[in-house]
């Protein structure tokens, strides 16, 4: 593919090296700049390829576990129209690609599970169906998540085609030629707890305990 | 017009209307089918256009203010700062950018903007602000903001 | 109605007689009967203005010269715009008529040469004394861009020449214009001295330049080879490149981010589409920042002593 000189493996090691060495020396010389360059009336190279940097669709990842979809939603409508770009504008085609893994384990606040309703009508009479967010967990885990983030946006014609931009899966199982396209990560507004069964048996055995359980009691 | 008699009156024909038609024709030359080559129906698109076109005219700064608000919160985000300190934190410094020239700043002048965000938190966590304090990273090194603090 | 629509590009917007209250009702048929003569005569030849009665064409040429704010001397600038398709039509005219043809006149091809040469000479020394980094071979290329029959006919048509050129046919051609600039320039040289001559060069032509991107002009064939011969010169270690970013690898919209090393430091960055792209591109970029053409080049001096153009001439021959 390339023809830089190096074998693949040493490349990444020595990219590696340098993004890190980039970032902590932050030479403000050589970050993107000047994208936007006086016109002339036939495009350069430099300022074809600068634009070409510019517009770049970015892939970014958004890891929804133990997060509430519809706060998730926002965040990720956001990078889908391109609003975190200082150049965003409504006509302009700078959204992002996001692909939202994990969706099988949101959390819905509340009582929400129980009480939210998903409303379908089919088109014929008696067509009308109600679906309660569990079920329809249940049928579809990514589905919650879909629908957050389409009710979430504006209803215009650009709105389905945003959403060709949503990839979502149930768990973090993602292709690897979507994962090699991944170059950012959104942060997730809600930290993550760890669970009692992720600790070690024997941290969890040594742990100090104000009481014991009785001998005779049943853990369920 | 001083029509002396009755006989003049009646004769007078009165200005051509063709000129008076022709300006509402060339304000419709744009428009398709009927509406562009008969008068009674172009003078009614015509007049609603030109309503259209005086509220336009504010809806216009409406929607460049919202542009600009969206172009700025992205490009503080991008730093850390939410839009709303960044307005607060400059306004308590005195730095009197109007949200067309920050946005200009935001994409022509990146780091001019990342100064005047550093600025606007540095600011903030002075003041001691409550707000402020919720921001979880590290505010900037050096940067002074002119506050006898 | 399709009448009416036709008229629209036919009448004047404002037809109003000055002082009346309306227009009066004969106004429209008689334009409408106006121009469909005019439409049943067809297209009409050009008339060029200096073919109209009261045309005074040395009251002309003095104001072109107030203009520009120079003195002329006349007969200089009539010889300078005179072109030798008009002797040639004259000389042709008398022998119709049955004289011996034979002018007293000269026209400017000679006078094209000379200024040719100044205009060349001054807008190389003007280029490669602001741009002293920047090899040769690129100053010739920004030279010619500067210093061609286009672009010099481009600016005489802006200074309203075309009227003033005195040449067989009318719409003038391209070259002719171009050779009539470079007669004007020689022609002031005459008059008022070298000096002004290249100042108005400067003012004129040079200022072309002025929020022009210059890398197109400056950008090699080869631009990896041409960087390593650079910091082979300069003494540096040989650039090594180095990918620091690919977004969407697997897209179309694939976009590669190459920064160029040379002992550890970075001299250069580009992105493309492809790796090879981004590389030739961040080799591009090493080198324009070297010699200064980059985008973060300072704007064009104006106001710049620069050497005679005989020593200059003299300077560039001998080596």
């Amino acid at each position: 593919m390339t023809n830089l000189g190096m074998t693949e493996c040493d490349r990444n090691a020595k990219q590696d090296a340098l993004i890190t060495d980039l970032k902590n020396k932050e030479s403000s010389d050589f970050v993107v700049e000047n994208l936007f360059l006086s016109c002339d009336l036939a495009m350069s190279t430099l300022k074809r390829v600068t634009q070409w940097q510019a517009f770049s669709r970015v892939w970014h990842l958004y890891d929804a576990k133990w997060q509430n979809p519809f706060d998730s939603a926002k965040l990720i409508i956001k990078h889908l129209q391109g609003l975190h770009k200082p150049f965003y504008h409504p006509m302009s085609d700078c959204g992002d690609m996001v692909v939202v893994t994990n969706t099988k384990d949101i959390a819905l606040p509340g009582d929400e599970w129980k009480k939210r309703v998903y409303f379908h009508h089919t088109g014929y009479p008696g067509g009308a169906s109600w679906t309660l967010a569990w079920e329809l967990h249940e049928k579809d885990p990514t589905m919650i998540v879909k629908k957050a983030v389409y009710t979430g946006m504006d209803g215009n014609l650009q709105r389905r085609y945003t959403m060709q931009r949503l990839l979502l899966f149930p768990d973090d199982q993602v292709p690897d030629d979507i994962m090699e396209n991944i170059t950012n990560q959104i942060r997730a507004p809600r930290p993550v707890p760890k669970m009692m069964t992720e600790y070690p048996e024997d941290l969890m055995k040594s742990f100090p305990r104000v009481s014991q359980f009785p001998k005779d009691f049943v853990l369920k | 017009m001083v029509f002396q008699s009755v006989a003049l009156m009646i004769r007078s024909k009165g200005p051509d209307e063709f000129w008076k038609k022709r300006r509402i024709f060339k304000l419709a030359a744009h428009y398709v089918g009927r509406r562009r080559n008969c008068y009674s129906i172009a003078i009614r698109n015509v007049h609603r256009a030109l309503a259209y076109a005086t509220t336009g005219r504010k809806l216009k700064k409406e929607d460049m203010v919202e542009l600009w608000k969206t172009r700025i919160s992205g490009a503080s985000e991008e730093h850390g700062l939410p839009y709303k300190h960044l307005n607060e934190g400059l306004h308590r410094s005195s730095i009197l950018l109007n949200k067309k020239t920050l946005a200009d700043l935001a994409i022509w002048e990146p780091f001019s903007f990342k100064a005047l965000t550093q600025i606007a938190w540095t600011k903030m966590r002075e003041d001691g602000d409550a707000d402020a304090k919720a921001i979880d990273a590290v505010p900037p090194n050096n940067v002074f903001t002119g506050s006898s603090k | 109605m399709i009448v009416v629509r036709r008229l629209f590009q036919t009448f004047p917007t404002t037809g109003v007689v000055q002082g009346s209250r309306h227009f009066h009702r004969w106004l429209a048929p008689t334009l409408k009967t106006l121009n469909n003569r005019r439409k049943k005569m067809g297209p009409q030849e050009p008339s060029p203005r200096n073919t109209f009665a009261e045309w005074n064409y040395d009251a002309e040429l003095y104001a072109f010269g107030q203009r520009l704010q120079e003195d002329f001397d006349k007969d200089a600038l009539k010889q300078a715009l005179l072109d030798q398709s008009f002797i040639q039509e004259q000389e042709h005219q008398q022998q119709e008529v049955g004289i011996e043809p034979g002018l007293e006149i000269q026209d400017n091809s000679k006078m094209s040469l000379e200024g040719d040469r100044l205009i060349q000479l001054y807008v190389e020394q003007y280029l490669s004394s602001t741009l002293p980094k920047l090899p040769k071979k690129y100053i010739r290329n920004i030279k010619a861009h500067l210093v061609n029959d286009e672009m010099l006919a481009y600016i005489s048509k802006d200074l309203g020449m075309r009227d003033l050129i005195q040449r067989a046919n009318y719409p003038v051609e391209e070259a002719v214009l171009a050779r009539s600039f470079k007669s004007v320039i020689q022609a002031l040289a005459l008059s008022s001295g070298e000096d002004r001559a290249c100042a108005l060069v400067r003012d004129l032509v040079v200022s072309q330049l002025v929020g022009r991107d210059l890398t197109p002009f400056c950008t090699p064939d080869d631009p990896l080879e041409e960087l390593k011969n650079h910091l082979k010169a300069n003494g540096q270690e040989a650039p090594e490149p180095r990918l620091i970013s690919v977004i969407g690898k697997n897209t179309i919209l694939a976009s590669y981010d190459v920064g160029m090393y040379s002992s550890k430091v970075m001299i250069g960055r580009g992105f493309g589409e492809s790796a090879d792209m981004a590389q030739s591109m961040a080799c591009c970029d090493a080198l324009w920042r070297a010699w200064d053409v980059g985008t973060k080049r300072k704007p064009l001096p104006f106001k710049l002593e620069l050497l005679p153009l005989a020593k200059f001439a003299a300077s560039t021959a001998s080596p």
